[in-house]
């Protein structure tokens, strides 16, 4: 149950950013009013709200210490899936900085 | 396309902004917490903490660092913007040891130093390409 929970949290973070990024894009040719814009701005917002009460949620059940390094994950997660549903471009130098970054929260929450 | 904005509209400079309003909010949402801690009953849902003043100003905290987050999407791909924002590993523990006297182990500062030396290799190529603009 709670590893479920856990990929539920982590792949609304995922969504949530990815969502709100392309709202961020959309907006510059088709302007914040639009229907498009709005849906995937109000998605991404909901997604990123449910994960900070499932992060609650996990918070009570977990320790900190337990919790924070699968967090770090995200950091390569969400560079992934910029590059994937967004197009973005993926360098070795943002590859490497992205996992050296999660490397470091997992030490910094390890100890 | 970025030479054309103002220092205060920079959206690096929003960036840097938005990890100090999230460091801002952490350790306000910690210092509320342990004010607030003593009353009972409801602690569960974390609500009591409402009464201490520096939640209610955290919370504008967390409220203006998204804002100055969603200026920073318009601008800045999520795949570069979204690894530099987690500069906030590294000003949350640096905060907690000036302002609240938390310790630091030698194994925290060693992650702190990884979570840098990775913003680093993040950021220049960025600012190679800043550069040639």
């Amino acid at each position: 149950m709670a590893i479920f929970i856990f990929i539920i949290e982590i792949a609304s973070v995922v969504a949530g950013q990815v969502w709100v990024k392309h709202a961020m894009e959309e907006s510059k040719r088709l302007g914040f009013r639009d229907r498009r814009v709005l849906t995937l701005f109000f998605s991404g917002v909901a997604s990123l709200t449910i994960s900070f009460f499932l992060t609650i949620a996990l918070l009570q059940h977990f320790d900190l210490s337990f919790f924070y390094p699968i967090q770090g994950s995200t950091v390569v997660l969400i560079v992934l899936a910029a590059v994937v549903f967004l197009r973005e471009k993926l360098s070795i130098q943002l590859l490497i900085g992205s996992l050296l970054i999660s490397i470091g929260i997992v030490i910094v929450s390890l100890s | 396309m970025l030479r054309a904005f103002r220092w205060w509209t920079n959206p690096w400079f929003v960036l840097a902004l938005e990890a100090i309003f999230v460091t801002a909010s952490e350790v306000l949402l910690k210092v509320g917490a342990s004010e607030t801690r003593r009353v009972t009953g409801w602690e569960w849902t974390g609500l009591m903490s409402l009464a201490s003043i520096w939640i209610w100003v955290a919370i504008v905290f967390v409220i203006l660092s998204f804002v100055c987050w969603i200026y920073v999407l318009r601008h800045i791909p999520l795949s570069i913007a979204f690894p530099l924002s987690n500069v906030v590993h590294v000003f949350v523990p640096l905060s907690c040891w000036i302002f609240l006297g938390e310790d630091i182990s030698a194994t925290r500062w060693l992650g702190i130093a990884i979570v840098i030396f990775g913003l680093a290799v993040v950021a220049k190529p960025v600012a190679k390409i800043e550069e040639k603009l």
